[in-house]
Order: C-alpha cells, then sequence, then structure tokens
C-alpha cells in the first residue's frame, strides 16, 4: 500500500501546473542586483532601520518632501523623500521632478500592496500620481473604510519643493472629494529629526535619509528578517518604532527561539525588555487607545 | 531541497541564467502550490497565483540577498500573493446578474483536499513545510515561535489526522 506522502506526490505531479511560458522566457532583469559582489557573495552593508506604525482608524496620510542635494557627482538629481502613511504605510524618494525613484513599504500591511503588478510601474510617475494610485489600492484591497467619516491627511515638508507639495495635496484631495471620502488634507513644516521619525528610517542629514530610503529592501518583512537577525539591529528597531503586533510578534520570536543565547546574554535581554515595554506604555502606542 | 541549493540557483537566476530559473520551478513548483492551496482552497486561483509567484521571483530577483533564506524568501513571495488574491475577492462586489454560474475546476479528492478538510491551519503549514520544503522540525519551530517538542507531537498528530481522513476517503 502507498504512502500517503506518495500519494499526495503523485498527485501533486498530477495537478501542479507547467510554467507558463510567457514567465519562462521573460528575460532577467540582471544588473539591477545592488546586493550581490561580482563572485556572487553578499555585499556587506549597513541595514536601513525602518518604522513599523501601528494601525489607526483615521485615515492618515503623511506626505513629507525632502530636499536632499548628494554631492557624489556635482550633476546628480536632487532627490526629495516621501513618508505615505495609510494604513498600511510606505516610503518613496522622488528625484527634483517629484517623479517617484523609490516605494518602500514601512509595516507588513504595505508589503501586500507593493506586491501587485503595478507597484513597479509606479517609479518614474509623478508623486501625485503615485500617491492617489497607493490610496486607491488600499482602498481596494480594503485597507481603507471609504465610508469612514473625519478621515485626516496630513502632507509635510522639510526644505522641499513647495509647488511639488501642492500637487500632491491637490490631487489627493480631489481623490477623496471623487470618491465621496470625508478626509481633510492638511500640509505642515517639520525638521529633519521629526522627518526622519515619521519616515522610520535613522537619519541626521536630509540626503542620509533619502540614500537609506532608496537602498531599503521594498518589502515590510524583508527588512524586518534582516533587522531581527541581530540583536544590535533589533534594539534599534524598536527605538524608532512605534510597537506594531507584527514587531511584537518578531521579537518574541526571536526572544523564544533563541533561549540558550539570552541565557548567555542576560543583560542584553534585559534592555531589549525594557524597550518592549517601553515601546508597548509608550504614549503614543495605538494599541493603548485601542 | 535545502537553503543552500536554492540559494545558489536564486543566485544564477540574478546572474541571468534562465535555465536555472527553470530548474527552480522544478524543485519549487510542489511547496509552492501546496502553500498557496493552503490559503486559497481552490485550484483556479491557485494556478493563477502560482504564475504570479514566478513572474515575481523574475522580476525581483535584485532583491534577493544571497546567503540569506532562500526558502522564506520565496515563501514570503507566495504568502503575500495569496493575502493579495483573498483581500482583492473581499474587495470585490459581482452583480448577481452577470455572474455566469459555473462548476469550477477543483482538485479532485485526494490528499491535498484531506488536509484542507482534516487539519488546522498551523497543521497544514507545518505538514507543508516538513514535507515539501524540507524544514526540520527544529527549523519550523524557529520560524513558528515554538517549541520543537510541539511541532513534532503537532506533525504527529496531522499525519495521523490525514491518514484517517484518507482512510475514510477510501485511497
Amino acid at each position: 500500500m502507498k504512502s500517503w506522502k506518495k500519494i499526495w506526490m503523485e498527485e501533486l505531479d498530477r495537478s501542479v501546473p507547467t510554467l507558463d511560458k510567457a514567465t519562462k522566457d521573460m528575460p532577467i532583469a540582471v544588473g539591477a542586483q545592488t546586493n550581490v559582489n561580482r563572485d556572487g557573495t553578499a555585499v556587506k552593508s549597513k541595514k536601513p532601520m525602518i518604522t513599523a506604525l501601528a494601525t489607526v482608524t483615521a485615515v492618515l496620510l503623511l506626505g513629507i518632501i525632502l530636499t536632499c542635494v548628494l554631492v557624489f557627482k556635482p550633476t546628480e538629481a536632487i532627490r526629495y523623500a516621501f513618508a505615505i502613511e495609510i494604513n498600511p504605510a510606505v516610503t518613496l524618494t522622488t528625484d527634483e521632478h517629484g517623479n517617484v525613484t523609490a516605494i518602500v513599504s514601512a509595516n507588513s500591511d504595505a508589503d501586500v500592496v507593493l506586491s501587485d503588478e503595478e507597484a513597479a510601474s509606479q517609479i518614474g510617475k509623478p508623486i501625485a500620481q503615485v500617491a492617489v494610485w497607493y490610496a486607491d489600492r488600499a482602498a481596494m484591497l480594503g485597507f481603507m473604510d471609504l465610508t469612514e467619516k473625519g478621515s485626516a491627511v496630513r502632507i509635510s515638508s522639510c526644505n522641499g519643493s513647495e509647488s511639488i507639495l501642492q500637487d500632491a495635496q491637490t490631487s489627493l484631495q480631489d481623490y477623496f472629494v471623487q470618491k465621496g471620502i470625508f478626509a481633510v488634507v492638511v500640509s505642515e513644516s517639520v525638521d529633519i529629526k521629526e522627518l526622519s521619525q515619521r519616515c522610520g528610517i535613522s537619519a541626521d542629514s536630509a540626503s542620509a535619509l533619502a540614500n537609506a530610503i532608496s537602498r531599503s529592501a521594498t518589502l515590510f518583512n524583508d527588512r524586518l528578517a534582516q533587522a531581527a537577525a541581530s540583536a544590535e539591529a533589533l534594539q534599534a528597531l524598536y527605538k524608532q518604532n512605534v510597537l506594531s503586533s507584527t514587531l511584537a510578534e518578531a521579537i518574541k520570536d526571536c526572544l523564544s527561539s533563541n533561549i540558550a543565547n539570552i541565557e548567555r546574554n542576560a543583560a542584553e535581554l534585559k534592555e531589549l525588555l525594557r524597550l518592549y515595554f517601553d515601546i508597548l506604555t509608550h504614549k503614543d502606542n495605538p494599541a493603548l487607545i485601542l | 531541497m535545502n537553503d543552500k541549493q536554492i540559494d545558489k540557483l536564486l543566485v544564477d537566476i540574478a546572474r541571468g541564467d534562465n535555465d536555472a530559473f527553470a530548474e527552480l520551478y522544478e524543485r519549487t513548483k510542489h511547496g509552492v502550490f501546496s502553500f498557496l492551496y493552503s490559503y486559497l482552497n481552490n485550484y483556479e486561483d491557485t494556478e493563477d497565483a502560482m504564475q504570479n509567484v514566478y513572474l515575481k521571483i523574475k522580476t525581483n530577483i535584485g532583491k534577493y540577498t544571497p546567503d540569506t533564506n532562500g526558502r522564506a524568501w520565496i515563501l514570503q513571495i507566495a504568502k503575500n500573493i495569496a493575502l493579495n488574491e483573498i483581500y482583492a475577492k473581499k474587495r470585490a462586489t459581482v452583480n448577481i446578474d452577470d455572474v455566469d454560474i459555473k462548476v469550477r475546476d477543483s482538485l479532485p479528492m485526494g490528499v491535498s483536499q484531506a488536509m484542507q478538510a482534516a487539519l488546522d491551519e498551523d497543521e497544514r503549514r507545518i505538514v507543508i513545510l516538513h514535507v515539501l520544503w524540507g524544514y526540520k522540525h527544529r527549523e519550523i519551530a524557529q520560524r513558528l515561535g515554538c517549541p520543537t517538542g510541539t511541532i513534532t507531537s503537532k506533525y504527529k498528530r496531522s499525519v495521523q489526522k490525514l491518514k484517517e481522513a484518507l482512510k475514510e476517503a477510501e485511497l
């Protein structure tokens, strides 16, 4: 009598489809990889810090324009950074014309939105258009309640282009009006420290922030996995974040799977736990409200 | 199939080797299919999602970091696509008058169906990760954040339940 595993394998052999010809023949984007040396080994680089922002019932859209002059080459384009924090949240960079150059997710829910095939095609489009696409996609996937009244949208800038800021604000406002969503779009200016916190990326200058965003892995869970590999990175991650359930689970997983190491590093564990409870009881933690 | 083998294939794919991509498909198709099916519970949707997974692997291969967890990277892509599909279906509104009622293609009653019926989500996940993805119980325990003993006993229980379900279906 066949074992259930053998039966299962035969069943899968019959059921699993063959690879689609279009996918099979599609050329691979060689050269796009920035994290591999020529011999195929990984490039060792600093892992960027990320922010996982807790979800709230009211929609908060935050766009932050950052003017950043990159001094690598005299002809380097001015780069802007945006953080859009709808539930889910993303961070973007743009060039001097306000065209998006990179999008990264700021929490695991955003991974779902950015896994969409259209996400990659947003690169190169104006930030105003991409913000509307993102808001629409998040709504379509059920992350935004379009019937919610009293939603607030905030767009902030830091030494940024006022015209790009205004375009994004106007486009979002028009989108919400079209959809019949009660949302107020407000703009404000912030300093680099506040900007870094809102983007969830540690940086002490505008150029460093834009670079860090551009070099971040697109998906939140990829960055979380990378950060969880070292206690130092995880600790720093905590310092940057308002605790979300995803992050709490990741840290619990990390703690429970390294009991032996934790016993050897009791002091480190104590500090982690202290940070954990600091964040749990932080005044900005929406979990306290909900 | 282990992480080193998957990692080597992903690195080769990143260099533009389409043969490596074809080999990756052959080595991982059962695991990806079963993983997706455990979320979607529907053959048609799983079939579509599978193509999307491998398309996503090809288009995002530049984002894979060598010497990290290749299996987890692929599974994360699959999970995101499955969740995307589930959320999209939740939001879809359909006019009943426009719907053609037809019998959907579905898997014939077999091990996959028995797993959906007899096992809960965690149990299915453990069986798929162990049998199809080659994860050891210890690795699954680390991934799911529980003791190895728990995973071992859950796996044994799951296999027992599965065998009983298959016996009832007379397979």
